[in-house]
């Protein structure tokens, strides 16, 4: 449902795209203000249905994105409409549609409130930033500062909480080193002093048979990409060696691809694609990955592919985008304080 | 490879059916085909049907080895005949109707190359023989013991679908090991995923010939130990799926709940993929099981149901028994194996002539070496000795 709602939400979206293209070139033969309202109202319709869908994903900019564009342009129109109207119909139905948009714009505002800016992003009000490492249960999706950070998003990395008897593991994919794992304690404090962590927690806690398979399941993953590493580096010094080339020039381009693609076990591919591959990944395609092998059904998996056809082309999974994720929900400060009154804390 | 060779396939017979009616509707003359005839319109007759037919004859030939192997597959069997049946005619009709010397020999050189073709696919067809609904190849073995399958392990069967697809199997169980005994696990129409004895399956029945694919080197320990919690984790996540849709069909109008109970009941059986060949996260076909099992017990297996043109869109690319024979790792076990094989403890090193080579204890050390570095890398970057990344 989620892929069909995607397909149908990206068609309407290119076909209205290209329906105020046609008209602005060549006004359908309408006057000014009967145009201008035709394409406010289909904006107006599409932004009302894809409105409760894009507000899930408001952390990410692409859904903030789709709802300011059509704002402003509703607003845009709207005003024209009134400016140039020549009936006092089409005055009265412009007022009509500025007022939708400005209804529009209301709603929207009081479900951003919900939201608050961080860093250079925005995250739900209330979250907890970089819990303590004690208060993680198993399964809980880190979500950290990381390389989207340019394009506005606040959260860009993401891991997994792994529970091995009384430690606990995060468990990733790291560009530099590939799938890694980490002893919790020490990837938040330095976390922390990067950037911020939150977390979000499985909705239904994870049964003890669940801990023993997520332990396992990521120790195979593990595994299974240092072996695609060994075979990747040998495969590629074969081609190098192959190549009938001097040398030197060999040694250069080797040098150029391992600077550029370097064999780490990251899926350098999938982070502009969003595809999840066998046997490499990249962070949140291995947090993602994990669940799936570990048989936990999300409400939506992420990286379909432009369209939602499934293709995984152009559709990189954004950390961000699991916020949107029915079946956790975000570790407040509420909680916090909640857990140190408790008690659990330790002290020191 | 996989996707490209689709991608290739299904690209080239767009191209040929669309040229098929653009030159069929000009010589028909049919407005709007044949006022402007330039590039490939201006052909000849002969020029078009010689162009047509060397499309089919460039997928043939780019696909030759494969199409031969895998003629078990009852779509690979219909691309063949569908591919001679458009190219000789073609080639017949190039070479009454050549304009010239030039033509006659090119539409010869088809002619021939369509022979060819069909000369090779019907000595290929040597190599099988008929079992239950359709082709095997000669020798396989449809008796499997029971002592034969480990973990791993996938068995194809005859029955419903095999008769419906004219193949000699067309359903998949997968070895799993469970509670310290070996069982088979698939999904089926009736009951979803499931489990079964493999006494069950594995009984000699001459109607429903059964096929062991054997995978060569077999799984890890630690890979096998995965399976179990697997295979429980997909148990339980069906379970839940057949939970969840009996709820929301109880919400429907009676008439279309009946309706959708008929022909789709809730099984956990994957009806969809069924037809689409879309891998669903909690509800499978019995193909897709075994990828399932395989891939989420960190065993890489062949890739399948890409989707129409190779997109990976999951749309119309049902995963079939036998493209499973297209993983380098699935060894088809021949009667002449199974003593061996028997007397060897399940495991037979000397007639492995499929299999990939076991790694070798360099490539293990270079892997143990990497997973250590990488379990708490901050431990290694502290020490001195291990500031900079390994290599192999």
């Amino acid at each position: 449902m989620f892929r069909f709602l995607k397909t149908a939400k990206a068609v309407a979206n290119l076909a209205m795209i290209f329906v105020s293209w046609k008209w602005y070139q060549h006004g359908f033969g309408l006057e000014t203000a009967v145009g201008c309202l035709m394409v406010s109202s289909m904006w107006l319709a599409l932004t009302l249905c894809q409105m409760r869908f894009l507000m899930r994903s408001y952390v990410t900019i692409l859904s903030r994105l789709q709802l300011w564009l059509p704002m402003a342009f509703g607003f845009g129109l709207s005003a024209t409409v009134m400016a140039t109207a020549h009936s006092h119909q089409v005055l009265l139905l412009g007022a009509v549609s500025f007022i939708a948009w400005a209804l529009v714009a209301v709603w929207y505002w009081g479900q951003a409130s919900k939201y608050k800016n961080r860093g250079v992003g925005v995250l739900p009000r209330g979250i907890m930033i970089n819990p303590p490492a004690e208060m993680l249960p198993p399964g809980a999706i880190l979500l950290m500062s990381g390389i989207p950070g340019a394009i506005g998003e606040a959260v860009g990395h993401g891991e997994i909480v792994i529970p091995d008897g009384d430690k606990k593991w995060a468990f990733s994919t790291y560009m530099k080193y590939g799938v890694v794992m980490n002893p919790l304690e020490e990837v938040l404090p330095r976390r922390a002093k990067r950037g911020i962590t939150v977390a979000r927690v499985p909705v239904v806690p994870w049964t003890e048979e669940q801990c023993q398979h997520s332990l396992l399941q990521a120790r195979a993953m593990l595994r299974q990409n240092k072996e695609w590493v060994v075979r990747k580096r040998a495969s590629r010094a074969n081609m190098l060696a192959k190549l009938p080339l001097p040398s030197l020039v060999t040694s250069l381009i080797g040098a150029a691809l391992e600077k550029t693609v370097p064999v780490t076990g990251y899926d350098w591919g999938g982070l502009l694609l969003g595809r999840i591959k066998m046997n490499h990944w990249t962070c949140i395609g291995s947090v993602q990955e994990l669940l799936w092998r570990m048989g936990i059904t999300l409400d939506r998996y992420f990286g379909t592919g432009l369209l939602g056809a499934g293709t995984s082309i152009l559709d990189p999974i954004m950390p961000a985008r699991f916020f949107d994720l029915k079946c956790y929900r975000d570790l407040t400060e509420a909680e916090y304080h909640a857990w140190v009154a408790s008690g659990q804390k330790k002290v020191g | 490879m996989r996707p490209i060779r689709k991608l290739f396939t299904f690209s080239a017979h767009v191209l040929f059916y669309f040229l098929a009616f653009r030159f069929a509707m000009a010589q028909l003359g049919w407005a709007g085909f044949s006022v402007h005839a330039q590039g490939i319109d201006s052909l000849s007759l002969a020029g078009q049907c010689l162009f047509l037919s060397g499309i089919f004859l460039t997928v043939t030939y780019v696909l030759f080895v494969q199409i031969l192997r895998s003629y078990g597959n009852v779509f690979t069997r219909l691309m063949s005949m569908e591919m001679l049946l458009w190219g000789v005619p073609l080639s017949v009709v190039a070479l009454w109707a050549a304009p010239n010397g030039y033509v006659t020999a090119m539409s010869l050189a088809s002619l021939a190359g369509w022979l060819f073709f069909a000369y090779r696919y019907q000595a290929n067809k040597a190599r099988y023989e008929k079992r239950g609904a359709g082709p095997v190849p000669v020798d396989t073995c449809i008796k499997i013991p029971v002592e034969l399958p480990r973990p791993g392990d996938a068995i194809g069967t005859g029955g419903l679908m095999a008769r419906l697809l004219r193949q000699g199997v067309a359903h998949t169980e997968t070895v799993i090991p469970w509670k310290g005994e070996l069982m088979l696990f698939s999904s089926w129409f009736e009951n979803g995923a499931f489990l079964n004895p493999v006494p069950r399956i594995l009984k000699p029945d001459p109607k429903y010939p059964n096929y062991l694919l054997q995978r060569r080197p077999a799984i890890r320990q630690d890979q096998v130990e995965l399976m179990e919690y697997v295979v429980r984790g997909m148990i339980a996540q069906n379970a839940a799926y057949v939970e969840r849709l009996k709820a929301k069909r109880e919400r429907l109008p009676a008439f279309l709940r009946n309706w959708l109970d008929k022909k789709f009941p809730v099984t956990g059986y994957d009806w969809l993929g069924r037809y689409t060949g879309r891998r669903a996260p909690d509800h499978w076909t019995c193909n897709v099981v075994y990828l399932e099992v395989m891939r989420r017990s960190g065993v890489e297996v062949v890739r399948l149901g890409h989707g129409a043109a190779g997109l990976r869109t999951g749309w119309f690319d049902i995963p079939n028994t036998e493209d499973l024979r297209g993983d380098d790792a699935l060894h088809l076990v021949r009667n002449a194996e199974v003593p061996a094989l028997l007397a060897e403890g399940r495991d037979c090193p000397t007639c492995m002539p499929t299999a990939k080579v076991a790694p070798d204890p360099a490539f293990e050390a270079a892997v143990d070496r990497l997973v250590s570095y990488s379990t708490n890398i901050f431990a290694h970057r502290k020490s001195a000795a291990s500031q900079e990344r390994p290599a192999n």
